[in-house]
């Protein structure tokens, strides 16, 4: 069996610190991570080949250049193959293009299964799998919080998916795109130490427009549907930190703000 | 004023049952609810209140142990004697590698908790407090607590009142005329290094502080679960000894080498230390890091742990501290055990020979041995 992950790395918006007098992100400190819904669907699979060895994973990502030593320590968990589809060209691509590039990638790849993420979380718009499954002719779910690993294997699987109100679980044959949501919680288990300098440079390829034989007119900004007309900082305000002890008073205090601001009902 | 104790009674239970008469052990390190007396002597323990009491081997009087050719040793109880070598102190920090403790008499205190004086301070910088801490000791003060925390190390300890500044604590008790000299002391200590003290802070918020510093079992097991939830790590600590002149150097060499060289560096959430246990010439110093691991638990140790404490080793060690001040070696710092002993090694190396000829005593601990490398580096 054949899994294709589909990774995106985004900024860690969690390590973003706000200015709170200019009311600007500072970068600096930022770092990038692999996008967590992407890292559950790749640590399904990863734990699933750790049981079934023959199975072969490729990781795809669209992405600058810069991902390279990262997509060299994703490979280091035991991944089979490494494709980074880069190209200027493809800068500044719209949802719609970009998952056009990928599925001109995945038209000329073998695979069975097609794993992912559901949103990401710079774009957050759950675009790209569904899209994709529709380049492709393929089916596609998203909000995955669980999937059987004995269908899954027989190329059948049960998944369970997350609609808010209601679990549901549905049966999908192969080849489809499944994307994997944080909540199901697959584990994307870490570089081992003695692999931390492992040479996978065999095993990473780039893919630029030409091998995709993609006009790089229609990717990038100039081949998007999407016209970005503005971007702006969302601005924050400071707020004061209050302390409380372990009193009825502390407690009051507590259940106001749950109770005020609807974490309680 | 002594009690003995088998090895298994559970410090908490002996404290206990003195102060309902109006007594204390004088030791409190933090494990105090689970740790347990043979396992405090073989570890050379301190407790919060060292610099009054003294560490465990202060307060031994005299022991019983059993050697592994099954030869048992008591050791008298007597206050002082000149019988040659003190041999007491071939079984205390011994880490189970010579003989097995047990049972252990110990001193007791008469306790006065009414006249406790607590004082606490913002200040400036750690050298200020490691100034402040040497004035005491230097003029025979004996405060039970004193210590001084970098600004990291205090955000963990006192998040509500650290303003972001390194503090300094000193606690002081005894009978009344001795607690307010005590008290004296740091107060003029403090006067005469005004210029980097910030501010006092309220006394009643160091007292609550001290009040809830021992860890109790279920404090412990809701740390580890915590950790394999979250895949994070409450803390680890590598703590040291020098003279006064000294430390400071440590301190700053040992900061400035992490931020340089640790490959991890990005995954330090605290990297900072205090000053705990103070003495006539000198203290230590606990280098406190707390990390986000990003790695696999079986790597954590040789990825995260063993550099950061071989930068603080190598750095102490490279001044003339040691490497282990109350921590004692155990099995991950035996690589350095020869260093740290230097020409005394000699000593230590045929007690070993001498006691625990075929090597069965708690394997690794403090000797170095090969076959653990790998969990090591």
């Amino acid at each position: 069996m054949k899994i294709v992950c589909l990774l995106k790395f985004t900024p860690d918006v969690d390590s973003f610190e706000y200015d709170y007098t200019n009311h600007v992100l500072n970068r600096e400190n930022s770092k990038m991570i692999i996008n967590p819904d992407d890292a559950c669907a790749l640590g399904f699979a990863l734990n699933l080949k750790k049981k079934h060895p023959d199975i072969e994973i490729e990781v795809v990502t669209m992405a600058p250049l810069s991902v390279k030593s990262m997509m060299e320590d994703v490979i280091r968990r035991r991944v089979n193959r490494g494709t980074i589809l880069s190209d200027s060209a493809f800068g500044g691509s719209d949802t719609l293009t970009t998952s056009r590039i990928i599925a001109a990638y995945l038209k000329q790849t073998e695979y069975d299964v097609i794993l992912t993420g559901t949103q990401t979380l710079d774009g957050d718009t759950a675009h790209v799998p569904s899209q994709l499954a529709e380049f492709l002719g393929i089916g596609q779910l998203s909000a995955i919080t669980k999937i059987d690993e004995e269908s899954f294997i027989n190329g059948m699987p049960e998944v369970e998916v997350d609609t808010e109100n209601y679990v549901d679980v549905y049966r999908i044959p192969f080849p489809a795109v499944l994307s994997v949501r944080k909540e199901s919680k697959y584990r994307l288990p870490f570089v081992r130490y003695a692999d931390l300098e492992m040479d996978v440079s065999d095993r990473l390829q780039i893919v630029d427009h030409k091998m995709l034989g993609i006009d790089p007119l229609s990717a990038g900004l100039k081949g998007s549907a999407t016209k970005v007309v503005k971007t702006y900082m969302q601005t924050y305000e400071q707020k004061d930190k209050i302390i409380v002890h372990n009193d009825k008073d502390g407690i009051e205090t507590v259940y106001r703000f749950l109770k005020d601001n609807g974490y309680l009902k | 004023m002594q009690a003995t104790v088998q090895s298994g009674v559970a410090l908490q239970d002996l404290e206990d049952e003195l102060r309902k008469i109006g007594y204390t052990t004088g030791h409190s390190p933090q494990s105090k609810p689970v740790a347990q007396y043979g396992g405090l002597v073989a570890t050379r323990s301190i407790g919060q209140f060292s610099t009054l009491y003294g560490g465990i081997e202060d307060m031994v009087v005299g022991l019983e142990c059993v050697f592994p050719t099954g030869q048992i040793c008591r050791i008298k109880n007597v206050p002082r004697r000149a019988g040659g070598p003190d041999i007491r102190h071939i079984a205390i920090g011994n880490e189970g590698t010579l003989c097995y403790i047990t049972e252990v008499t110990i001193k007791i205190f008469k306790y006065f908790p009414e006249n406790n004086l607590f004082y606490g301070y913002l200040i400036k910088d750690v050298a200020t407090g490691i100034k402040v801490l040497r004035e005491v000791f230097v003029n025979g003060y004996r405060p039970s607590v004193a210590r001084v925390y970098s600004e990291e190390d205090a955000r963990q300890h006192f998040y509500h009142f650290h303003d972001g500044k390194c503090v300094l604590i000193f606690m002081a008790e005894g009978a009344k005329p001795i607690a307010d000299a005590c008290g004296q002391g740091i107060e003029e200590a403090v006067e005469k290094f005004k210029d980097g003290i910030i501010k006092k802070v309220d006394s009643a918020l160091i007292e609550d502080w001290f009040n809830h510093l021992n860890w109790s079992q279920k404090d412990i097991d809701d740390e580890v679960q915590e950790m394999i939830n979250n895949d994070s790590h409450s803390g680890y600590t590598t703590e040291i000894s020098a003279n006064w002149e000294t430390i400071p150097k440590i301190y700053d060499n040992v900061i400035n080498r992490i931020r340089k060289e640790f490959k991890q560096a990005d995954d330090l959430v605290i990297l900072g230390g205090h000053s705990s246990h103070s003495y006539l010439n000198g203290t230590n110093m606990y280098f406190v890091y707390q990390y986000n691991i990003n790695c696999e638990p079986e790597d954590e140790f040789r990825m995260y742990h063993h550099p950061l404490q071989t930068i603080i080793v190598e750095e102490t060690l490279k001044l003339g501290g040691s490497m282990c001040h109350h921590h004692g070696i155990g099995k991950y710092r035996n690589q350095w055990t020869k260093e740290e002993h230097g020409s005394a090694y000699y000593m230590l190396e045929k007690l070993k020979e001498t006691f625990d000829p075929n090597g069965v005593m708690s394997f690794g601990n403090i000797f170095y041995q090969e076959e653990g490398a790998h969990f090591q580096k």
